[in-house]
């Protein structure tokens, strides 16, 4: 069974329809690229995806369950988390701290134990301190933990993007550009490191990209938008070759 | 921090809890015990009317600070307890008939509940605003609850003739409240904003803060923590409120009008955003400076034309020659320091001419201890390192001074001025609003993050101030 | 409630309204090309209301004086004051902080409308002002149009604020400093980058925005005749803010309709015998119109991801 399913997903702000009638499965542990040329949708079918936009018709689904509309935090707590495009950290609290939030879902201790400070909300914050810290060196950030996080370097910063959304233990991990401003040294750790969490963390990643030697050699699954409409969907080698998918980049070498 | 990075002993940490809950209350009574009567019913009323306004600052703190939600109606609430509490009192008191202190715990409940209630409804539509259009409605339901309180006068614009005193006040009948309820208050609301900031749940808060999409895109519901800050903010305001109401014995509607409102936000602002000492420190020298501004002489109006005069020099010239050329260059900077020496030793004689005269032995104690502590901290630790700057501030004021005296002799000579002005005093304190006005607009210009900034009080800083080096982090990697 | 009286309480809530509207239109200006709202605009509308009352009360001699002349000339004096004082605030409080974090400002504001509020008290003295609404009526034989009256006052109030409203229209779009205006409300960056002085312009609409709320407070005194005190533009100021944010804030048109609604609001409040509770309409207005349209009847907003 297909662990994401987008059925003719749609959605139109005002004239503008900005995802029309997208498709694709994703099954459990693909690596799974998204890929098209500026304003092809494809950041619009992230936000569609983590419930910050309802879809205008057509239905998305995650484990069987139907998912479209619900607000970002339940997705969340369903197993759905993802990282931004344009970086959005929070800046004024450390690496650490960073990545501990995203493990705010799955603690289980109330409110009002944190205020009168008991034994249990102490365990707790140390759990996911800890967990948080392996998570940093899953990313190689563990020697700045006490930095503050808007004090990174951009490739950095979307490494720590990367770990807050693992920390939130999801089984979907949706990446909005990671190696954007990446150098190629960076970027060839980056597809390691992506691989590495699929494996190890038995996640399956969807991921937009458009450095087409990091989705190629990275996913062995592709989908295509353009315009809003989705023009091909395929193994990378099929894609490669596709006429339409030619014609939407102009010619690039793809 | 060690709380949390230190193994966890169930033992211990009960016992330390348990011994510092114990040396709070009895820091409190022996306050309320051998220091309060020292002191005359003015000074007793200041210092109390000091904490809760650092207790409003704190408790809104948690709503501006931490959560990062723009609240300015933020008086609303505890005038909201304040009418609560109060009108309970002058109900049913005197029918229950249980002892007071017992009476005042109940009331100050049944507040703070309302209270709570008033924020649930003002956080509602925070989950829909953001920055300026959530200030301006918060500030819209502060008015509100000021215009709906006055018009419940029994009479016939009143909701179900509710008699809350309308325009006038509502009279308590009881003054139960004494200055160690209300520094209980501020300990208790100092300590569950420190408690929820060392726990997951805080950083959860702070998300929010932070970037509200990001937050709930790593499974934050940022509603709830929107409106559990308030619904927290709100309820201690309001307990509050239930004190002043029983200490004051009366409550206006103007308790909870816009000014106070802006001056609580001015409080935290000014503090530092989040940060829970700055927010406690500015609510209670905020409202202790213009008190004591009210025991300075008059100033005739032609040497305050000086001074100000003086000042826009001073200022000027500040500006043209820069600090570091006096304070970095070799010559200079070990003249600044003598003079900083001679800044901090004027201070201290002044300071203690001062309580010389109207305070109690115990607290001029309190304070000279305080004083000799800060200076000999200053004089022979890392403190030093600010002496050239202490040093630097006198010479401006020396050329304040200088420029003062000539300018007044020159107006008093000009006969539109010296007719018209010669005669006219100020008090300093007639100018306490202006004065705070000028200083908050040069802090926000000087410094927007607010003194304070981020951080916070702790002992490893304090130790860090003095020279010692310790690590401080609440949830840190080592 | 009496029903013969509607159209009468309609006309005196226009006149509100249009003095809201003025003020209003600074709020809607200055949050169109800074996006921050301007807490001192109230108190310059304040200082302009004092500025006419010391211009016919002492400065000139008004049993003497043209009464047309006078009110001409307190409508200048107003509207030219308040422009200094808005343009010195913006050199000295706002500039410097152009760069800071939104709340440094928002305080800032605060900081200078509690400055000017004590300063004023400092100046014009604590005591109320009476009224100089008898001193100066200019008409004085009221006119009767299918059965609503409208006297002097009234008259002068709608037909002051359609001149100023139409004079703002015409430099807002068709001179090159309220292009200048309008390119920076849409991008300020942008509008910086391609040559376009932003510091002049945001100095321009300040001191249209003041001079603008000058006048508000000119025929507020006159006309409408509240007696001044040194805090009297702060509920006002709110007032019309809420009457920018109800037509869309940074919409000039909005502004004006938004002023219009508050102000018949207000007076149907009045009418309908709950007076005490007239200065809640307008905050009740705001958080109705925030939750269910927070862009205003007239505004739109993208946001983007």
């Amino acid at each position: 069974m297909s662990i994401l399913s987008l059925r003719e997903a749609t959605i139109r702000f005002g004239g503008l329809i900005a995802v029309n009638k997208v498709s694709f499965d994703l099954e459990q542990g693909d690596l799974f690229g998204l890929i098209g040329p500026n304003g092809a949708g494809k950041t619009t079918c992230f936000n569609l995806i983590t419930g910050v936009y309802t879809p205008t018709s057509g239905s998305i689904t995650f484990k069987g369950k139907p998912i479209a509309g619900q607000p970002p935090h339940k997705i969340a707590d369903l197993g759905i988390c993802r990282t931004f495009q344009n970086i959005r950290l929070f800046g004024s609290l450390s690496v650490l701290e960073n990545v501990v939030v995203g493990g705010f879902l799955r603690q289980q201790v109330g409110l009002g134990s944190a205020l009168t400070y008991l034994p249990s909300i102490i365990k707790e914050t140390e759990k996911y301190r800890q967990k948080a810290l392996e998570l940093l060196k899953v990313v190689s950030l563990d020697d700045v933990a006490d930095v503050r996080s808007k004090d990174l370097p951009y490739g950095k910063q979307r490494r720590l993007e990367i770990a807050r959304a693992m920390a939130t233990e999801p089984d979907l991990l949706l990446l909005d550009e990671p190696a954007a401003g990446m150098n190629p040294q960076e970027k060839v750790e980056l597809m390691e490191d992506v691989r590495h969490i699929r494996d190890e963390f038995k996640m399956t990643v969807l991921l937009i990209e458009h450095d087409m030697k990091f989705v190629m050699g990275l996913c062995e699954k592709i989908v295509v938008l353009d315009h809003g409409e989705e023009i091909a969907y395929g193994r990378p080698d099929h894609i490669r070759n596709d006429p339409k998918v030619i014609a939407a980049y102009l010619g690039e070498a793809v | 921090m060690a709380a949390i990075t230190a193994p966890y002993s169930s033992s211990k940490f009960w016992s330390v809890r348990f011994v510092s809950l114990i040396a709070t209350f009895l820091g409190l009574f022996a306050v309320q015990l051998f220091i309060i009567p020292q002191l005359n019913n003015y000074d007793i009323r200041i210092l109390t009317l000091g904490l809760f306004m650092a207790t409003l600052a704190v408790s809104l703190n948690i709503i501006n600070g931490i959560t990062g939600q723009f609240s300015m109606g933020h008086a609303a609430f505890y005038v909201v307890g304040a009418y609560a509490g109060g009108k309970l009192t002058a109900d049913k008191f005197d029918q229950v008939g249980l002892p007071p202190q017992v009476w005042l715990l109940i009331a100050v409940v049944f507040g703070a509940i309302v209270a709570g209630i008033a924020g649930i409804v003002v956080g509602l539509p925070s989950l829909r605003l953001k920055g300026d259009y959530l200030a301006i409605v918060t500030m819209g339901f502060g008015e509100i609850v000021r215009i709906f309180i006055n018009n419940q006068d029994g009479g016939k614009q009143a909701f179900f003739g509710l008699d809350l005193g309308g325009s006038y006040q509502l009279k308590v009948g009881e003054k139960i409240t004494q200055f160690w309820h209300v520094g209980l208050l501020l300990v208790i609301t100092i300590a569950l904003s420190r408690n929820l900031l060392k726990t997951i749940h805080g950083l959860a808060f702070l998300s929010t803060r932070e970037d509200e999409l990001a937050a709930s895109a790593v499974g934050v519901n940022t509603t709830r923590i929107k409106v559990a800050a308030f619904v927290l903010g709100a309820s201690l305001a309001g307990a509050a409120g239930v004190l002043f109401a029983h200490f004051n014995n009366t409550v206006a509607p103007d308790d909870g009008s816009m000014a106070q409102s802006f001056l609580i936000v001015a409080m935290v602002v000014i503090g530092g955003m989040g940060s829970i000492t700055g927010a406690a420190i500015a609510g209670f020298a905020l409202s202790i400076v213009p008190e004591a501004l009210r025991r300075f002489p008059p100033i005739s109006a032609i040497d305050l034309m000086g001074i100000v005069l003086g000042t826009i020099i001073a200022v000027v010239l500040a500006n043209v020659i820069k600090k570091q050329s006096f304070t970095s260059s070799k010559g200079w900077s070990s003249v600044m320091t003598v003079l900083g020496y001679v800044f901090c030793l004027v201070l201290a004689f002044a300071a203690f001419k001062n309580f010389q005269s109207s305070v109690s032995p115990v607290i001029k104690g309190v304070f000279i201890l305080l004083a000799l502590f800060t200076l000999i901290s200053l004089l022979f630790t890392k403190g030093k390192a600010s002496l050239p700057g202490f040093g630097y501030f006198l010479l401006l004021l020396g050329v304040v001074v200088a420029i003062k005296f000539p300018i007044s002799a020159v107006l008093h000579k000009i006969p539109l001025i010296e007719d018209n002005l010669s005669k006219t005093t100020y008090t300093p304190s007639d100018l306490r609003w202006a004065l705070f006005a000028i200083s908050l607009i040069v802090i926000m210009i000087v410094r927007p993050q607010g003194i304070l900034g981020h951080h916070e009080w702790s002992w490893s800083a304090f130790g860090k101030m003095f020279g010692m080096n310790t690590p401080n982090k609440e949830i840190s990697a080592k | 409630m009496n029903w013969d009286l509607l159209p009468q309480q309609l006309v005196i809530g226009i006149q509100l309204g249009a003095v809201y509207a003025l003020i209003a239109l600074g709020y809607t200006m200055v949050y169109g090309v800074l996006r921050f709202i301007n807490f001192a605009h109230g108190d310059v509308y304040m200082v302009g209301a004092y500025l006419a009352y010391y211009t016919s009360m002492q400065w000139f001699d008004r049993n003497s004086m043209n009464p047309y002349v006078l009110l001409f000339v307190m409508l200048i004096i107003s509207m030219v004051g308040c422009a200094i004082l808005g343009l010195s605030v913006e050199r000295l409080a706002y500039r410097p902080l152009r760069t800071a974090p939104k709340i440094a400002v928002l305080i800032t504001a605060i900081g200078v409308s509690l400055f000017i509020e004590y300063g004023g008290k400092f100046f014009f003295k604590t005591s109320p002002k009476p009224s100089i609404s008898q001193d100066v009526n200019v008409f004085s034989k009221p006119i009767n149009i299918g059965g609503i009256t409208l006297d002097g006052s009234q008259l002068t109030v709608l037909g002051v604020t359609l001149v100023l409203m139409a004079g703002l229209w015409f430099f807002v779009t068709h001179t090159k400093t309220g292009r200048a205006m309008r390119a920076v409300s849409h991008d300020f960056g942008a509008a910086s980058l391609m040559g376009i002085n932003v510091n002049r312009v945001v100095a321009i609409t300040f001191g249209i925005g003041s001079a603008l709320a000058g006048a508000g407070g000119m025929m507020n005194a006159t006309a409408i005749g509240t007696p001044l005190d040194p805090f009297y533009g702060l509920v006002p100021g709110v007032k019309a803010f809420v009457a920018a944010v109800l037509g869309g804030i940074g919409n000039i048109p909005g502004a004006v309709v938004g002023g219009l609604i508050m102000g018949v609001m207000e007076t149907l409040i009045v009418w309908l015998g709950y007076g005490g509770y007239k200065d809640a309409v307008a905050f009740v207005l705001l958080i109705v119109i925030l939750l269910i349209k927070p862009s205003g009847l007239f505004g739109s907003t993208v946001e983007k991801v």
